[in-house]
């Protein structure tokens, strides 16, 4: 027994080593395990707290701040609609088309200035609140606004493509006017019976825009004269490039051109030259056609018009049956 | 006061300078235009324009006496005097652009002065019916041929242009001294509508009158006049217009160079300038005898700015463009050149107003108010002269 009790006490004692090896062992190990833990989750937390945090704490956004900004770009903006326009219609005619293109261009920068200003206060600006405001904001548009956004993003194209400037004369989808403006979504067409017409940018993706003088003072006019073929075509037309030579409105830097050509019903003349102020196309063409028909009839010669039908001449033709 | 005047030639067409604008003349009128609707009030003048009495013609011609082209007869005379004497000179024709308002006709002048063959041109009538005949000398022979105004040649009509057409097509055969005079306003025209530049040689245009010729030549006036010793004072300030900053330095006062950049450097527009702007002196007025005493003074009100009445601008440029392209018209002729007929006392507001004056039937542009005219008509695009 005596024996034996020694024996127990030596295992008794490295059991006991072992057991604290064991537990020291077991320590290190978790300590260090914690550690890396540590390093692995922190960023991770922290990027997970900041994408959940898209909007910037309330008391930290500044509303006075974000009206004030937003009123002085809404009078800014204001200002240079009216202002522009207003200086270009007193001003010299050179500068007029020059101030009025300004208007969408000085607006456009204005209002990204705003934007890019007011984000920031709002919003968290990271990279991955980005992907979640695109990702939202793609199903909206995609959904909802589509054709509204599209038309917006035409107008910002326009701004630098300028396909229509204001005060170009334009021809869209057979309405024919001077822009008056370029909104963000629109432009508007003054017609010369008066009208407004607004049309949406999205258009110009969609279909052909005519524009007249593309941002030059003036613009081609045509007169238009049909006459019985049977006259002097070189003294008419020497008579009708008198006519457009001695008009009043005439742009003497451009060329003046009489084109005729026949067809079955008559001889097609067309008077074509350019007023010195594009405003004056109508009156220009009205001089055109007055004093040329004053020409044509000086020469003996007689102008055509279409066979004239009445409606109760057709209603009276008689009814083929079968 | 006169410095000996030199004689220049004409120089080639298109080299004409318009004289320089004194910088706080610039300002002025810039800060005019954008307060007038204010009506902002100005300084105190040195003696106010009110107190002062306006100069009858009469006696104005007393002092600054006519002719308004100045030495403008001497130097073409001097521009045209080897040529006239060259039997086989390299150009036939000789053509003289002048800016418009030339009232004095400077080369129906010359020509009469020289006692060359004055052709004159067929009534506007005859021009307009196509009855109008015309006959030039030989094509070849002694003695020069001088046209005073080309512009006497057309009206601005269809049918207006084939008399014109005829005599440059005659002109063209000349094999003698030929001299042309044109004003700078209708030389555009023709060459845009009947392509006279391919005919005519490349014309010949005087020099612009800036500060020191308008000095040259208004102290020599001054000098030939009735007001020799008489001193020019400025209404605003007093100061002596003719007066040098040194012997032989420029003029002290800027009142010159403003008004040889306000006539554009136009001898007969700087002419009809000055002497709207001359004044009688009051009498008894105690502060010119107390700061002058014993000088006899004119005074130099300043210089009016003209504005076109806010209503029928544009048919008033469209009438007074065409007065400058045909140098005169009759109401008549008037209204067949322009496009708009309804116009009918279009012509009265413009007498009134002094952008136009009348003689007998036939209108004018005013040369006062020619270069407030040739802004507006360049503001509103019109094509322009080009000298």
């Amino acid at each position: 027994m005596q024996n034996d009790a020694p024996e127990s006490a030596i295992e008794q004692d490295a059991a006991d080593t072992a057991s604290d090896l064991a537990t020291e062992t077991a320590k290190q190990a978790s300590g260090a395990g914690e550690a890396v833990a540590d390093k692995i989750d922190k960023p991770a937390q922290q990027a997970s707290d900041q994408a959940v945090q898209l909007i910037n704490d309330w008391q930290d956004i500044s509303l006075l701040q974000i009206a004030g900004i937003a009123f002085a770009v809404w009078l800014a903006i204001a200002i240079v609609r009216r202002l522009l326009p207003f200086l270009a219609e007193r001003g010299p005619s050179q500068l007029r088309l020059y101030l009025l293109a300004a208007v969408p261009i000085i607006r456009l920068l204005l209002m990204t200035l705003a934007v890019l200003w007011i984000i920031p206060i709002i919003f968290n600006v990271t990279f991955e609140n980005f992907l979640v405001i695109a990702g939202g904001a793609s199903v909206a548009i995609g959904f909802a606004f589509k054709d509204y956004v599209s038309s917006l993003i035409a107008g910002v194209v326009a701004v630098f493509e300028r396909p229509y400037r204001p005060g170009d004369w334009v021809e869209i989808n057979d309405d024919y006017g001077e822009v008056q403006s370029v909104g963000l979504r629109a432009i508007r067409l003054k017609t010369a019976a008066d009208d407004i017409i607004t049309v949406p940018h999205l258009v110009s993706w969609q279909g052909n825009i005519s524009n007249s003088n593309d941002g030059a003072q003036t613009l081609m006019c045509i007169a238009d004269f049909y006459l019985v073929p049977d006259h002097d075509a070189s003294e008419v037309r020497g008579a009708l490039r008198d006519v457009a030579m001695t008009s009043a409105y005439l742009e003497y830097d451009k060329p003046v051109l009489v084109v005729m050509s026949e067809k079955p019903w008559g001889t097609h003349y067309q008077v074509k030259a350019y007023p010195f102020d594009l405003r004056d196309q109508f009156v220009f063409i009205t001089d055109l056609s007055v004093r040329g028909k004053e020409a044509i009839a000086e020469l003996g010669a007689t102008q055509v018009t279409s066979p004239y039908i009445s409606s109760e001449k057709k209603s009276s033709q008689p009814v083929v049956t079968f | 006061m006169n410095r000996s005047p030199e004689v220049l030639k004409f120089q080639p067409l298109g080299e004409f300078t318009l004289p320089p604008t004194p910088a706080d003349e610039t300002i002025r009128r810039f800060a005019e235009n954008i307060w007038r609707t204010l009506r902002r009030e100005k300084e105190d003048p040195f003696i106010s324009d009110d107190s002062l009495r306006i100069a009858t013609t009469r006696k104005l011609n007393k002092i600054v006496p006519p002719p308004a082209c100045g030495p403008l007869l001497a130097e073409m005379k001097e521009t045209f005097s080897d040529w006239t004497q060259d039997a086989e000179p390299a150009h036939w024709m000789q053509l003289v652009v002048l800016p418009p308002c030339d009232h004095s006709n400077v080369v129906r002048s010359w020509a009469a002065q020289g006692e060359h063959i004055i052709i004159e041109p067929p009534d506007r009538q005859s021009i307009l019916s196509g009855a109008a005949n015309f006959d030039l000398p030989e094509a070849t022979g002694d003695g020069v041929i001088v046209i005073p105004r080309l512009e006497d040649w057309f009206i601005r009509h269809r049918n207006g242009l084939k008399v014109l057409r005829r005599l440059l097509d005659h002109l063209a055969m000349m094999q003698r001294h030929c001299v042309i005079g044109c004003n700078s306003w209708a030389w555009g025209f023709f060459e845009k509508t009947v392509g006279a530049d391919l005919v005519l040689p490349i014309g010949v245009t005087l020099h612009a009158f800036d500060a020191d010729r308008l000095h040259a030549w208004f102290s020599h006036l001054v000098e030939s006049g009735e007001a020799e010793g008489k001193v020019f004072r400025l209404n605003k300030n007093g100061e002596d217009i003719f007066q040098l900053s040194g012997d032989e330095g420029s003029p002290k006062s800027d009142y010159l160079m403003t008004l040889a950049a306000r006539s554009l450097g136009i001898p007969w527009v700087a002419w009809h300038l000055w002497r709207s702007s001359l004044r009688l002196a009051p009498k008894d007025n105690n502060r010119i005898a107390d700061q002058f005493p014993g000088e006899q003074a004119l005074w130099v009100a300043e210089l009016d700015d003209f504005h076109l009445p806010k209503n029928h601008v544009s048919t008033a440029l469209l009438a007074l463009h065409a007065l400058l392209l045909h140098h005169s018209l009759t109401a008549e002729e008037l209204s067949i050149v322009l496009p708009s007929v309804d116009e009918s006392n279009l012509l009265v507001a413009l007498l009134e107003a002094e952008f136009v004056e009348r003689d007998g039937d036939n209108y004018y542009c005013c040369p006062t108010a020619y270069p407030t005219i040739r802004q507006c008509l360049n503001d509103a695009g019109f094509p322009l002269d080009r000298l």
